[in-house]
């Protein structure tokens, strides 16, 4: 009981919880002494492993006039292909190398079957190479790598064992603690009832006391907030003083007289004669 | 089944130049008889630090153009765009518009790129 | 007989207004599908050729002589929208003091291709500009791998001076 307990909790626990770590490889070139080969020797044995591309390359021997087609293909172990992928060299020179990559959705290995490269026509396949990328997921070497492996419950259940003997000490049930806790327990209730007394005439001398209104007040203790923040100096943050020394004047007139510029008299007093005429002309002022 | 065909990325580390549009088009500039188009280049070759422009004829003779820098220094993994403002004395006789990549001296055997562009009404 | 052509005539009426409402919404409207096809030519370098020395007046790219071809990949992904020109190497772009004339010869080919039906006739199809200048006409859409050869012989077999020698192949990608 015990048991299915924990188990439930820790499913409780890590309910939600997904492993979602992919890597990503390829294989080797497939394409051993025969043109014929078995997938199981070519994917890894990894976690969850699913086929997202392939790329070959050959070189085609032929000759111009001849028919000659290439096909690099896959079976499906359930009847057709899972891959199958035809090169058309007919009335085409050989000599020159085909590069292709073919790229699908994930396509899990269970759907591979034997891989191989077939020709038909006049014509030979050199330098073969056929190369699978793919997608795998962390874990499962054991069961218990993470919860989506397959028998990760059972491997669970096995590591847990079928009796569990719990011994837990309950401190209150020590004599020790149980006499200690006695005369603690008298000094405790003895400050307690202390305390409370203290408390409650405090208390009633609040209740009498105007001020404990004004405390209570929410209003005027906003306006005493009000007031601590006012009385706060700010002056320091604004007002600095750099210590600059003064400038003393430099200018310094020898005579300590400005004389008339006679040359300016020449020309200012004549002007302002004649703008004196030109006003008493308007007034029919005497000169 | 989807199916695609991957340009072959993991192969090896290749170096690219590429440019578009391949058809870039001629459009009036806020300068009277001046012409303007923009190309932009592409930098994947890590070989590769400078690009230049250059606008040709038919007989890939070039053609006298303003660009802000006909010789541009292109990070790896980057892109720079080139405004090509021409005369449009010169602008029916402008049929490519080319860049090239500049390859450090003292490099064995590298391979210079060069990719042109061609202009259409 | 009233009440009869009553009838028939608001039947008339109608049908008259279901066939002229059915007629009116069998209009046909032109919806205008526009698109814009742009193609790239992306030149990539997959192999930096380097020079061997299979004796002193001689560097070669070959293999067998301790060499190695420059290989470049040309990707179009718009059929007959470019042609790609390569130029092998003419003359060191940097190199020592010669004194002697410098023989350079080399080629192009196709070296592989993704798209067999399509891109097998680009060898055969090829125009020889010069000895130095091949041209393809990229007619399909997919990736082409071109190996360039070169090799430099010094004039009157004297051996090269020490130093360091470069030269370039030129691939030029045209919009057609």
């Amino acid at each position: 009981m015990l048991k299915k307990l924990l188990l439930l909790v820790v499913w409780g626990c890590l309910g939600g919880y997904s492993y979602s770590n992919y890597y990503f490889g390829s294989t080797n070139n497939a394409v051993g002494t025969t043109y014929n080969w078995d997938m199981t020797n070519v994917l890894p044995d990894l976690y969850n492993l699913k086929v997202n591309g392939v790329f070959y390359t050959y070189t085609p021997i032929k000759e111009t006039a001849d028919n000659f087609k290439v096909y690099v293909q896959n079976k499906n172990p359930n009847g057709g292909y899972t891959f199958r992928e035809t090169d058309d060299w007919s009335g085409k020179p050989g000599g020159v190398a085909i590069r292709k990559a073919i790229g699908f959705e994930y396509i899990p290995r269970e759907l591979w079957g034997t891989g191989s490269i077939e020709t038909e026509g006049t014509g030979t396949v050199t330098n073969a190479q056929v190369v699978y990328t793919y997608r795998y997921e962390e874990g499962c070497s054991s069961p218990l790598d993470n919860p989506n492996c397959e028998g990760y419950t059972d491997a669970v259940l096995d590591v847990i064992p079928d009796t569990i003997i719990t011994n837990i000490y309950n401190a209150l049930e020590d004599d020790n603690v149980k006499q200690e806790e006695s005369e603690v327990d008298y000094k405790e209730e003895k400050q307690e009832s202390e305390e409370v007394k203290e408390e409650d005439d405090i208390e009633r001398a609040l209740a009498i006391n105007e001020e404990a209104l004004d405390m209570g007040n929410s209003i005027s203790q906003n306006q005493m907030l009000q007031q601590m923040n006012n009385a706060i100096n700010m002056q320091s943050y604004f007002i600095k003083n750099i210590d600059g020394g003064v400038y003393n004047e430099t200018v310094v007139l020898k005579d300590k007289n400005i004389k008339d510029n006679k040359n300016a008299a020449r020309m200012g007093l004549i002007s302002d004669a004649l703008h004196e005429k030109m006003v008493n002309i308007q007034y029919n002022r005497g000169e | 089944m989807y199916r695609s065909l991957i340009l072959l990325l993991f192969i090896g580390a290749a170096n690219a130049h590429q440019m578009s549009p391949t058809y870039p088009k001629w459009s009036d500039s806020y300068i009277d008889d001046i012409s303007v188009s923009r190309v932009r280049v592409f930098n994947k070759r890590k070989d590769v630090e400078y690009y230049e422009i250059g606008v040709f004829d038919k007989d890939m003779k070039p053609i006298p153009f303003v660009t802000q820098y006909d010789l541009r220094g292109i990070k790896y993994h980057n892109y720079a765009e080139f405004t090509i403002y021409i005369n449009n004395e010169y602008k029916k006789d402008a049929l490519y518009v080319c860049s090239k990549s500049m390859l450090p001296k003292l490099k064995s055997t590298g391979v210079v790129s060069k990719i042109c562009s061609k202009f259409k009404d | 007989m009233i009440k009869d052509f009553s009838y028939t005539l608001a039947l008339t009426i109608i049908v008259g207004i279901i066939s002229y409402g059915a007629s009116k919404s069998a209009f046909a409207l032109d919806v205008p599908i526009s698109a814009s096809v742009t193609g790239s030519c992306i030149i990539s370098t997959e192999t930096n050729g380097t020079y061997g020395q299979p004796n002193a007046y001689t560097l070669t790219t070959a293999a067998s002589d301790g060499g190695q071809m420059p290989i470049t990949r040309v990707d179009v992904t718009l059929a007959s929208a470019y042609k790609v020109k390569f130029t092998v190497p003419n003359s060191f772009s940097s190199s020592p003091n010669l004194n002697d004339v410098v023989t350079f010869t080399g080629d192009t080919e196709v070296s592989a291709v993704s798209d067999a039906t399509n891109m097998a006739d680009y060898e055969t199809d090829k125009v020889e500009v010069s000895d130095y200048v091949d041209e393809y006409d990229l007619t399909a859409t997919g990736s082409t791998w071109f190996k360039h050869t070169s090799v430099a012989v010094n004039g009157g077999s004297r051996a090269y001076p020490s130093g360091n020698y470069t030269s370039y192949v030129v691939a030029e990608c045209i919009a057609l």
